[in-house]
């Protein structure tokens, strides 16, 4: 599991990242360490522990790589491919997804909450116990998906696609719903509501 | 350290594990279940459950504890003196564990329930029964919530953004974002504080 160490340079309250003792605003060689960044992960399939807050993505190829206990808060996900990656204990709150494919992709036991999504595809994957609360999605498709004991609380979802999925224990509590497909899913498995003990 | 979650589909309920990268003496947190998955991945990383921390004493959260009690001669830490047949060491709240290097500090929250414990390993946070990602723990009654609520406000969201929690049900989640989309901080935001008995006598309305 990753360990969030302050930034080396006094006053600043974000995180050291990948093989540096500074975060990302501080790094001398942003450049650099970018470049090194973009080979070690295409150089590997498993990766773990790792922490990449605030770093941005762009134009990546990431299809089937393995992360285990990382963390990607406030990381920026552009017109990445991630199909077919896992993602195990990680940690991507409060950062955005922008034309990204997630398809076939394996989700356990995240936090992805605080996001912002615009047109990115999770067709086909398996999203287990990940929280998207207060997700601001867009032109999103989740259909044929398994998004068994998954949050989606409090958040605003527009023209979402939930077809053929699996919405046992899903939560959309709170979340303003507007032109979601929800055909051939098992909705009435989803919770919609708070407790019916709420004042 | 190495740090892994069990989810039982019986219970509904999550178990972590919590241990040295090598192997060794090792934390288990709620013990719901202890099934052949959940004994292989301790087999396999060369763990022995040297404790047990218990969040809340009711059964979701230790069923397992008797199967594990079998294999592991471990101490467990609770609210309460006796769970199951087994004596536990009590936990109060401000208690400092020192297990190992690991140091474990334990705050209660008798709104929930008098036997509910939260223990923060680091900036992780495993909070049984108190919270759900962008709920409160369940209550008896709406009232119940209100007064819980109330205490999350207090004593529970102000802790660091960067908390990661692990709640007893559900999936992680993030101190940043509980104090941001919990139910819990509109419902206590919304409910002015109304002490149980009113500290002027003459205020009582018949």
């Amino acid at each position: 599991m990753f360990d969030l160490t302050p930034c080396e340079v006094s006053g600043c309250r974000r995180h050291a990242v990948w093989n540096s003792a500074v975060c990302t605003n501080h790094l001398t060689n942003f450049d650099q360490w970018s470049s090194a960044l973009k080979q070690y992960l295409l150089s590997k399939n498993e990766f773990s522990s790792l922490v990449l807050n605030r770093v941005t993505f762009t134009q990546l190829d990431l299809r089937g790589k393995r992360f285990k206990g990382c963390a990607f808060l406030g990381a920026t996900w552009q017109e990445t491919q991630l199909d077919g990656c896992e993602f195990r204990n990680c940690f991507l709150d409060f950062g955005s997804f922008r034309d990204c494919s997630l398809q076939e992709t394996t989700w356990i036991f995240c936090s992805v909450s605080g996001n912002t999504m615009k047109n990115c595809h999770w067709k086909g994957s398996d999203i287990l116990h990940v929280n998207f609360n207060g997700l601001e999605a867009e032109s999103c498709d989740f259909s044929e998906s398994d998004l068994y004991f998954s949050r989606f609380n409090a958040g605003t979802l527009t023209d979402v696609q939930f077809r053929d999925c699996n919405l046992k224990k899903t939560q959309f509590i709170d979340t303003e719903l507007i032109n979601i497909n929800f055909q051939y899913s098992n909705y009435e498995e989803a919770e919609m509501h708070e407790e019916k003990d709420e004042l | 350290m190495k740090f892994y979650f069990h989810y039982s589909a019986e219970n509904f309920t999550n178990t972590y594990i919590l241990g040295p990268d090598n192997g060794g003496d090792a934390i288990l947190i709620d013990p719901g279940v202890l099934d052949v998955p959940l004994l292989d991945l301790i087999e396999q990383n060369n763990y022995y459950i040297r404790w047990v921390l218990i969040t809340r004493c009711q059964s979701h959260h230790i069923r397992g504890l008797q199967t594990l009690k079998r294999i592991y001669d471990a101490q467990i830490y609770s609210r309460q003196a006796v769970v199951q047949e087994f004596s536990c060491q009590v936990v109060k709240p401000g208690t400092r564990l020192q297990l190992n290097d690991m140091s474990v500090d334990v705050f209660c929250f008798s709104e929930l329930s008098h036997d509910a414990a939260v223990y923060k390993v680091g900036s992780w946070l495993f909070c049984g029964d108190l919270i759900s990602a962008g709920r409160p723990g369940t209550t008896s009654s709406p009232y119940a919530k209100v007064i819980l609520s109330q205490a999350l406000e207090k004593r529970f969201f102000q802790g660091h953004e960067d908390t990661l929690i692990f709640p007893g049900e559900g999936p992680p989640t993030l101190m940043r974002s509980e104090k941001l989309f919990n139910t819990a901080r509109y419902l206590a935001k919304r409910t002015p504080h109304v002490p149980l008995f009113p500290e002027n006598p003459e205020e009582w309305e018949p």
